[in-house]
């Protein structure tokens, strides 16, 4: 049986293809059309599902939406019900939208597969959009039984869920709905602070530890109402998202202290406050919601999914909570992941296939489930334009990768197939060495272009993870943070200005250490990924530390780069020294036009 | 050069807009409205044929004009539209004392949390709603 999975039409569209429950492929749009974030229907990641799973004609027996069209223009026409006359602005913007593109899906798909020479057997499915977080979460875990919680921003109606999974069926007991929204709220203060929402959510998580939680008290007191068990309504007089264009309102303004921040102005204590602020409120409800979860389900183990659960500080902390003995979360567990999640939903729940997961491995083979490039394709990449390169192979690729990242080089890595998820893990990244102190600031501003408060992440092998941080069990997916251990850190003055706190040596891997000694921690191991497994254990022989720096492989507002071209670009684009592209390694200083900075210049969106 | 395709496009609206001009000649008897359809008709000629970036160039102008067209069109129905019939149901629900976005926050409540409404039986799969 094999099923096609598509989410669109909201943010990060995707496909994902399964057959007999196997997941084959798994894609983002936005890799292919390089526009982050891409809503669109994800006509060239379906393509890529067909090509990768070599689905013939007849060969594609299902085909499942994420979420339900018609309920969820109902949620939106009921809210300009109970907010009219306001609205109206949000309201022109909204409705020819969905009356000329979004409520029409089957259409779409219909066209989309005929266009791809593909025959649908039947008519598509379409599963509710918590469902699908939940099935995400849930089926490709390692977990037989397990509860399930998802959080977001919205869905047809709800917003959060408590559910419980047993086998191939899972059962969702409770939810929270439209507009008391944590993944609201938290984007709410994402465009107060001067990001953008839906993609400026992680920089709030960064930015948190700069600041002070000195409005958390306001917070409680005037936005929410939170209960014991972590459900709760938000205070809309607050918001804008009901009746307006912007997330909050001048009543907003009022209560912090002045209007939004200006995108790309200064930031200033207000906003790190803020963030702090915001991420100490959601880290409570998470934990409340969890540990409701573990009461009503009576479940030991959870299965996370939805926006909010991109949250790594707030899993690290759950996960250190000990309220469930174990957690796995799911690495796209934004609504990309949503196509997984409903191709799963049909293919166990629905259809009733068994389901035989060994407690320890998951289903989701390492995320790597994007497109890959074999040798002889990216040779003939290299040739057709003729870039110096040098193939090496056996041991020596570890050890000269390895060599390179100890003498301070900067490299992209373009390795085995991309991954699926916001996140890069070692197939799509940008590696150094994070015993450096200088080499935060170095990635942000002349690799990444973005913010250099940002903290970087560590890939550490997974048998020496408790040599650098006070951690146990696994985090393939970089979804959890970790604090460093107590023997390696440094001790800093609080006292001084967030540029000077930047550069503080934190740590002996300061590179990887942010401000609050903690880590946004990736664990690779030889048996999900053991060409990456086998740089980092080299630069362990050179160096006696298992553990390197690992950010995507993109600039800011870029998506993650998907084929060797776009990776050769950034490489370009950027004052990276190293291109490894499979066994090829690329040295900046052989190639041609390298001082040709308007030929690889890459539109920069601001994110 | 222009491809085929595009000539055939250049020929019809030059036939259409040559149609208008005649009409608007021998019909309406406009004088400045003749010259400008004519005019667009020349143009549409000559840089079909002879100057295929400048035909370019107008006909990515055409596109915006329709889509900006097409946007104010449905803004001017659904302005109307939004404040009578929203309006009008925003009363009723008011007159109903319901709120469906759940703005009040009841202190006697202990949870927010609501049974789920969905359901997960296989024929609910077929539907979009
Ligand atoms: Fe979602």
């Amino acid at each position: 049986m094999t099923i096609l999975g598509i989410s669109a039409l909201y943010h990060d569209s995707a496909a994902a293809l399964i057959k007999d429950g196997e997941v084959i492929a798994a894609a983002q749009e936005e890799r292919f059309t390089r526009k982050k974030h891409d809503p669109d229907f994800p006509v060239n990641a379906i393509k890529y599902c067909i090509e990768e799973g070599k689905i013939g004609k007849k060969d594609l027996d299902a085909v499942v939406f994420y979420d339900k069209p018609i309920k969820k223009f109902a949620r939106i026409l009921t809210t300009y019900f109970s907010v009219a006359p306001k609205g109206l602005r949000s309201a022109l913007m909204a409705i020819p939208v969905w009356m000329k593109v979004k409520l029409w899906v089957p259409l779409i798909i219909e066209d989309t597969l005929e266009k791809l020479d593909i025959e649908l057997q039947g008519e598509p499915y379409f599963a509710e959009h918590h469902q699908a977080h939940a099935a995400s979460a849930f089926f490709p875990s390692p977990f037989e039984k397990a509860a399930i919680l998802t959080i977001d921003g919205v869905g047809e109606w709800a917003t959060s869920t408590i559910g419980k999974g047993n086998g191939n069926r899972i059962e969702i007991m409770r939810e929270l709905k439209f507009p008391h929204s944590l993944g609201l709220l938290y984007s709410a203060f994402t465009y107060f602070t001067g990001f953008r929402v839906n993609s400026g959510e992680y920089k709030l998580m960064g930015l948190a530890p700069y600041g002070e939680p000195r409005y958390t008290e306001l917070i409680r007191d005037k936005l929410i109402d939170l209960k014991e068990d972590g459900s709760f309504r938000l205070n809309l007089k607050y918001f804008g998202y009901l009746d307006g264009l912007t997330m909050t309102n001048r009543r907003f303004n009022k209560l912090f202290d002045g209007p939004p921040r200006r995108p790309e102005s200064e930031i200033t204590q207000r906003e790190m406050d803020l963030a702090r602020s915001i991420q100490d409120i959601t880290e409570e409800i998470v934990l409340r919601m969890a540990k409701h979860a573990a009461r009503i389900t009576g479940e030991k183990k959870l299965c996370l999914a939805g926006g909010v659960a991109l949250n790594c500080v707030a899993n690290g902390k759950l996960h250190e909570s000990g309220v469930f003995d174990d957690i796995w979360i799911q690495p796209a567990s934004g609504d990309a992941g949503g196509a997984l999640g409903a191709a799963m939903m049909l293919h166990y729940h629905i259809q009733g296939n068994s389901r035989k997961p060994d407690g320890i491995h998951d289903k989701m083979k390492g995320s790597y489930l994007g497109p890959g490039f074999s040798d002889s394709g990216l040779k003939e990449f290299i040739d057709r334009s003729a870039y110096p390169a040098k193939k090496i192979t056996g041991t020596d690729w570890a050890g000269t990768i390895a060599g390179l990242i100890d003498k301070g080089k900067v490299i992209g890595l373009f390795n085995g197939r991309m991954e699926f998820g916001p996140r890069a893990l070692g197939s799509r990244s940008i590696i150094g060495d994070p015993r450096s102190p200088k080499m935060q600031s170095i990635m942000n501003l002349k690799i990444k272009f973005r913010e250099s408060f940002r903290p970087f992440a560590p890939s550490c092998l997974e048998e020496d993870v408790e040599d650098y941080f006070d951690f146990k069990g696994i985090s393939p997916y970089m979804l959890l943070i970790a604090n460093v251990k107590k023997d390696r850190i440094k001790n800093t003055d609080p006292n001084i200005p967030l540029r000077e706190k930047i550069n503080q040596v934190r740590s002996d891997i300061p590179a990887v250490t942010h401000v609050d000694y903690t880590a946004r921690l990736q664990t690779v191991s030889n048996e999900s990924n053991p060409e990456y497994h086998s740089i980092i254990k080299a630069f362990k022989e050179l160096t006696g530390y298992g553990i390197i720096i690992n950010t995507s492989f993109n600039i800011r507002g870029e998506p993650i780069v998907c084929t060797p071209a776009d990776a050769y670009n950034c490489f370009m684009a950027t004052e990276m020294d190293y291109l490894v592209l499979g066994p090829y390694l690329l040295d900046k200083k052989e190639q041609p036009d390298r001082l040709n900075k308007d030929k690889w210049k890459i539109d920069q969106i601001l994110d | 050069m222009l491809d085929m395709k595009s000539k055939v496009k250049v020929i019809i609206q030059a036939i259409i807009l040559a149609g208008i001009t005649v009409f608007l000649f021998f019909v309406l008897k406009q004088m400045v409205w003749t010259i400008v359809a004519g005019t667009l008709c020349l143009l549409f000629i000559v840089t079909g044929f002879f100057i295929p970036k400048a035909f370019k160039r107008i006909e990515a102008f055409q596109k915006f004009l329709a889509k900006i067209i097409n946007l104010l069109l449905t803004w001017i129905l659904l302005t109307p539209f939004y404040y009578i019939c929203f309006t009008l149901g925003r009363l009723i629900i008011l007159l109903a004392n319901k709120d469906p976005m759940e703005r009040r926050m009841p202190p006697e409540k202990t949870s927010y949390w609501e049974t789920y409404e969905g359901n997960t039986n296989p024929d609910q799969f077929t539907r979009q709603f």
